[in-house]
């Protein structure tokens, strides 16, 4: 940040530009693909003195069901509900406060509801999954679920930004920003933070805060990758343009740098930045080509893997960044927010979510790559164990919604030093809060950083008179998850 | 602004002055910085001719690539402007903050959801595919093709000459307008012997109407040199 103003050395300078997208030696891609591995941050060298350990997690896959996915109908087991089915929350649940939040404060009953999905439990370790999640069930002994996660936002953007970023104010860096500058870029022919949108999918709106770089070095922001024309923008040529053209403008670039009086570094880094992006225009569509996967990898994922900009399909895109060193890779699946008929939405959305997310750890681990990646699943926040409005229809027509809560969600951790076939945390009996070992967001955010070999409370950044840190003044590391 | 310290070239005479001074702390030489993002597009604009100077009034929507709201999760589509407003000084941008223009954040133009009291100055590959082939960028330089051939027909040394001095704000060097010739004769054999290229690129890059009275593979070619003066460091940096 200090230097901004000042023209760099030719050392800064190519240090600098290397932070950047895109990169190098299309040799290091192949390299990559074939497996390669690299130390952390041989490409482009994260800040000094990091990681603070030895890590456990190389890079993270963060599934984000954003719109808050209700815990209820799909690791938490709450069979009480069921048994109390329109019976009132009880007063002693409501202690110490005035009115619920959010939407609910305008609500003058609160019927109980029970999951109109049955739950199982699976695997060896006896997890508790409902009915909606077969694929996940047979990987149960893989993954670590936390039960007693809890949020301070109640709703979708605050909330949303809290789980990215560690503030519900917008501005902040986001988690894979702080990576990415952290730790290094593994690949500089891919950006080190990477976002991936289920097209179409229509719920509460994304920002591109979630993926910002707040006021870290803006090279470190997430570039979403879409299921377009151009992957990335500006990616193809214009109209009329062709790689002739482009290699007829290299060559002339080239030429006017020779004759020019400018500093070399920085016409010899603008030139680099420019032979990079050509080369992308090769490399990016190579990695986004998901035909060149095996059918038996990609019925791993489910039939809507062949259809672009499905969760399937960006499931198997997240592995095959992560194979090739991509730091983050974060997954958006919005469709969650179901205040009033979870009956209707929710089956077609598991089942969207349920055999990619299953697909994409046993897909990992077929590779030998689940023990150094770090798979997140979850949410922005949970949702009430009452009924949004009234009760509709009976039995297991029953219609329903649930209002959006933040004091108890679930979500699951699995590989990257992440213990697994463990439920941990739990919320009272009727999921409406946590009542053994809770998790905050910032729990979380610090065990993630844990696992990448930080400190969390070590890991800052000066601002505006400020040292920021991902987990602000807060944040336990959860070391019974820890492998 | 008036000091005899910012008023010194960027490019001292004496090379010891760069050897003793690297970073320039001591002022020892003018500044040298990378232009902001609103002022890359505008200076595009400004020398195409593009450039509507009409003040004031609501924001306009410029060029973004297709379904980029569609595709971003904002969920809302963009109508995109027509016209004048195409054209008018990046200030009158339309922002929206949960989606910002991508050709201004690619060159370090901050979200605007907190105080920046300086912008960072990167050069990434991001930077080179807008530079190459984002429209506002393709448009500009095919728009001030066709101002330079109307006005020095047949005068091919002018017309590089001249977008040179208009891009950097010197007159170019006998070696670089060499260089700018090469290029422009071998863009024109190019579109010589591909018209439908040539058409395709002056007719569908950006709404401002093609000047069809002159000759396509010559519009082409020139918008071609003109392309890469635009994405060229120098183009990109005041100094």
């Amino acid at each position: 940040m200090t230097s901004a103003s000042r023209p760099l050395n030719r050392r800064q300078m190519l240090a600098r530009t290397a932070l950047g997208m895109g990169g190098m030696a299309f040799a290091d891609l192949l390299a990559e693909e074939t497996g390669s591995a690299r130390p952390l941050g041989t490409v482009r060298p994260g800040i000094s003195g990091l990681p603070h350990f030895a890590p456990r997690a190389k890079r993270v896959i963060c599934l984000f069901m954003s719109g808050g996915m209700t815990h209820l109908e799909t690791f938490d087991h709450k069979p009480l509900l069921n048994e109390r089915v329109g019976q009132e929350l009880p007063d002693s649940f409501k202690k110490g406060r005035s009115v619920l939040l959010g939407m609910s404060g305008n609500q003058a009953k609160f019927p109980l509801v029970g999951s109109w999905i049955p739950f199982q439990q699976h695997g060896k370790s006896g997890a508790w999954l409902s009915d909606a999640f077969p694929h996940l069930a047979t990987m149960a002994d893989d993954m670590c679920f936390i039960k007693s996660m809890h949020s301070d936002a109640v709703n979708h953007d605050p909330a949303m930004t809290f789980m990215s970023t560690g503030a519900q104010l917008p501005g902040r860096p986001s988690m894979g920003a702080w990576l990415s500058y952290g730790l290094g870029s593994l690949n500089d022919n891919l950006p080190s933070f990477v976002v991936l949108i289920t097209k179409g999918a229509v719920d509460q709106p994304l920002s591109t805060r979630l993926w910002d770089s707040g006021f870290l070095p803006t090279q470190n922001q997430g570039v979403q990758l879409r299921a377009a024309k151009d992957p990335v923008l500006f990616l193809s040529n214009p109209a009329g343009v062709s790689e002739a053209n482009n290699r007829r403008a290299i060559r002339a670039l080239q030429e006017l740098q020779a004759q020019s009086d400018a500093p070399e570094a920085a016409l010899q880094a603008r030139l680099e930045q420019y032979e990079m992006a050509f080369r992308m225009q090769t490399s990016v569509p190579e990695v986004t080509d998901l035909t060149q996967e095996p059918e038996t990898v990609k019925a791993l994922y489910g039939p809507e893997v062949s259809t672009p900009g499905t969760f399937a399909a960006n499931c198997l895109l997240a592995r095959r960044l992560a194979q090739r060193g991509v730091r983050y890779i974060q997954l958006y699946q919005p469709g969650w927010d179901m205040h009033g008929n979870i009956l209707r939405d929710f089956k077609g959305l598991s089942s969207r979510v349920d055999q990619p997310a299953a697909g994409l750890l046993q897909d990992l681990k077929n590779q030998g790559m689940l023990e150094d990646t770090l798979v997140v699943f979850t949410s922005e926040f949970g949702r009430t164990c009452y009924s949004q409005g009234r009760l509709r229809g009976t039995g297991s027509q029953m219609e329903y919604g649930r209002e959006h809560h933040r004091d108890c969600f679930s979500s699951w951790l699995a590989g990257g030093g992440v213990k697994p076939g463990v439920s941990y945390g739990e919320t009272d009996e009727l999921g409406f809060g946590v009542a053994k070992d809770p998790v905050h967001v910032h729990d979380l955010h610090a065990t993630m950083l844990h696992l990448l070999g930080i400190d969390h409370e070590r890991f800052t950044f000066r601002f505006q008179g400020r040292d920021f840190r991902l987990t602000d003044v807060a944040g336990k590391v959860v070391t019974p998850v820890l492998a | 602004m008036l000091s005899s310290a910012y008023r010194q070239s960027s490019t001292p005479l004496d090379p010891q002055v760069l050897k003793d001074d690297p970073d320039n702390r001591l002022l020892a030489r003018g500044p040298r910085h990378r232009l902001a993002a609103e002022m890359i597009r505008d200076n595009a604009l400004a020398i195409s001719g593009l450039l509507a100077p009409t003040m004031g009034g609501p924001p306009v929507r410029p060029y973004l690539p297709d379904n980029l709201y569609e595709d971003s999760g904002v969920q809302m589509t963009y109508k995109q402007s027509h016209g004048e407003a195409l054209w008018r000084r990046s200030l009158y941008t339309f922002w929206k903050r949960t989606l910002p223009p991508p050709t201004m954040t690619i060159f370090d133009a901050p979200s605007r959801e907190f105080c920046l009291t300086r912008r960072e100055t990167t050069s990434t590959p991001m930077q080179s595919l807008a530079m190459m082939n984002a429209p506002e960028f393709v448009e500009a330089a095919r728009a001030l093709a066709e101002r330079l051939i109307k006005a020095h027909p047949q005068d091919r040394t002018a017309q590089v000459t001249e977008a040179f001095r208009l891009v950097t704000s010197r007159n170019p060097r006998p070696g670089e307008t060499a260089v700018l010739l090469k290029l422009l004769e071998e863009e024109q054999l190019h579109y010589s012997q591909a018209p439908q290229d040539a058409e395709a690129l002056r007719q569908k890059n950006g709404e401002h109407p093609a000047n069809l009275d002159l000759p396509g593979a010559e519009v082409a070619a020139t918008t071609m040199v003109i392309r890469v003066l635009l994405g060229s460091e120098e183009a990109l940096l005041k100094e």
